[in-house]
């Protein structure tokens, strides 16, 4: 018995690797009304299709009822840990832009650690208020620039960033980026102003080079203004040297490179080296 | 890659508004009411409850920090899933995040169909959907999906989006998620056909990768 073919559901044009290849299309519901009867023809005749797509709509349908719903128990823990998380960004921020950040008690005591995520959403106000202090070295747009949280959280994510926290609050950072493969280059680094002189930054930097050492690297770079106290003299206390400018790599050529191309005074700037030792 | 048609702001990172108490309130009430659906779609992705539970976090903090790039009047769930996406995508290793497939060629994706369908045919495979409780063996597959492709099919598969939706979600085109959800598919089907031999089902011969991929390797690099 030949199988009855008619022009609506022809069944001779379309093979079963035609039919096979609009199986998603045709499952999903994306065929034109034509080739949805033509598929359908097919299936209704041919022995060899129908199990594959029976599979593959048994897996549509596994799919569908996969998702862990989420119980209202946590559902109402996450909804607090949310909203306590957004009032922290709100209330940082807010802290930042008036300086009030409340006064470190002095038994309080400073940690410098990795940073987690959770630090992330800190770095911002503490970045923009230390840059402050920059005034006048910096242009207006330079000290409106702050790291991306993009920057941050894969900085965070490859073990490359630490913070200094009071009472759990972060309020300085280091980040670290790795531009050439035998350095370490000390990217950011930036404490807030009220925690400033308690050694904070010494204490970041000091981290930052044990780490560097432990890893492998030969040495710390970073760039840095030539004429502000708490900027190369800084670093110069910390044991780093100015690199003779014949003496750059490219990596560092390119680093104050780009900072001249946001408008730093390339003569006002420095790099910096200082060797691990282990 | 944030295609045009994405939801998401490119200026989003960069120097963000502060965001004051007032508007965060504003915030919460168009925000907090799909926390149910993020969190479940975040669990979907992870694959992890204590990893979706930060990356919720993440999300919402992501969302305030760029609520002033918010459309008004725009979808806050889809907005939010596509922060949620981009932030998940961010988590993963380089590796994960850069595994390219062929994304642009959903030919190549229905001419693989084509292949696995052979395989399936030569092996009985296709007839273990009968017996084997799919359950469990979903959640085993989705666990072994690459990142790349889970953003796809958790999409349109487990919250029943449309292309259209995934496409404005995931930033990318249309025929990309196409192209993607059936590249996922294909191989959560091949872990399924893995598991179910496994778990010892006799005419279960898993089809390998290799001779799907030699079969069409004539054709161009998958």
């Amino acid at each position: 018995m030949q199988p009855a073919a008619s022009v609506n559901a022809p069944r001779g044009p379309i093979d079963c690797e035609s039919v096979v290849r609009r199986l998603w299309d045709y499952l999903d519901g994306r065929l034109t009304a034509m080739t949805h009867d033509e598929v359908e023809a097919h299936l209704a005749t041919c022995e060899l299709c129908p199990p594959h797509f029976t599979f593959a709509n048994d897996m549509r349908k596994a799919l569908a009822a996969s998702p862990v719903l989420v119980s209202s128990d946590d559902e109402s823990r996450l909804r607090a840990r949310v909203h306590s998380a957004l009032e922290g960004v709100v209330a940082q921020d807010a802290m930042a832009a008036t300086g009030e950040i409340p006064d470190a008690v002095e038994s309080s005591v400073y940690e410098i650690v990795a940073a987690q995520p959770s630090d992330l959403p800190f770095l911002a106000a503490i970045e923009t208020a230390a840059a402050k202090l920059l005034a006048g070295h910096l242009g207006e747009s330079d000290i409106l620039e702050i790291t991306t949280h993009e920057v941050l959280a894969d900085a965070l994510s490859r073990g490359r960033l630490w913070v200094a926290r009071v009472d759990a609050v972060p309020v300085g950072f280091a980040l670290v980026k790795v531009l050439e493969p035998s350095s370490a280059h000390l990217e950011e680094l930036d404490v807030h102003p009220e925690h400033a002189r308690r050694g904070l930054g010494k204490r970041l930097v000091v981290a930052v080079c044990e780490w560097a050492a432990i890893q492998g690297f030969e040495a710390v770079t970073l760039t840095t203004f030539r004429d502000v106290p708490f900027n190369r003299p800084f670093y110069a206390r910390l044991g780093f040297e100015v690199i003779p400018s014949e003496k750059l790599g490219a990596a560092l050529v390119a680093a104050l490179g780009e900072e001249a191309r946001r408008g730093m005074d390339p003569t006002t700037r420095v790099a910096m080296r200082r060797p691990c030792t282990r | 890659m944030i295609g045009d048609n994405s939801l998401l702001s490119k200026t989003t990172s960069h120097a963000p508004a502060i965001p004051t108490a007032a508007n965060r309130e504003e915030f919460e009430c168009l925000t907090m009411p799909f926390l149910a659906d993020v969190a479940r779609f975040a669990r979907s992705l992870t694959r992890d409850e204590v990893s979706a539970d930060d990356l919720v976090q993440e999300t919402y903090l992501r969302a305030l920090r760029g609520w002033h790039t918010f459309k008004e009047g725009a979808d806050p769930k889809k907005w939010l899933f596509a922060l949620c996406h981009h932030a998940f995508l961010r988590t993963m290793s380089r590796e994960a995040r850069y595994d390219q497939a062929p994304d642009e060629d959903p030919e190549l994706e229905s001419l693989a169909t084509v292949v696995a369908h052979w395989e399936a045919q030569q092996s009985g495979v296709a007839q273990i959907a009968e017996r084997m409780d799919l359950r469990p063996a979903i959640d085993s597959a989705l666990d072994s999906l690459p990142a790349h492709y889970r953003g796809a099919v958790v999409l349109v598969d487990v919250e029943g989006q449309s292309y259209e939706e995934a496409a404005l979600v995931l930033g990318i085109a249309i025929g990309t998620v196409r192209s993607r959800l059936f590249r996922g598919r294909r191989l959560l089907q091949d872990e399924l056909f893995v598991y179910a031999r496994d778990a010892g089902f006799e005419t279960a011969k898993s089809p390998s990768n290799a001779s799907v991929d030699s079969r069409l390797s004539t054709r161009k690099e998958i």
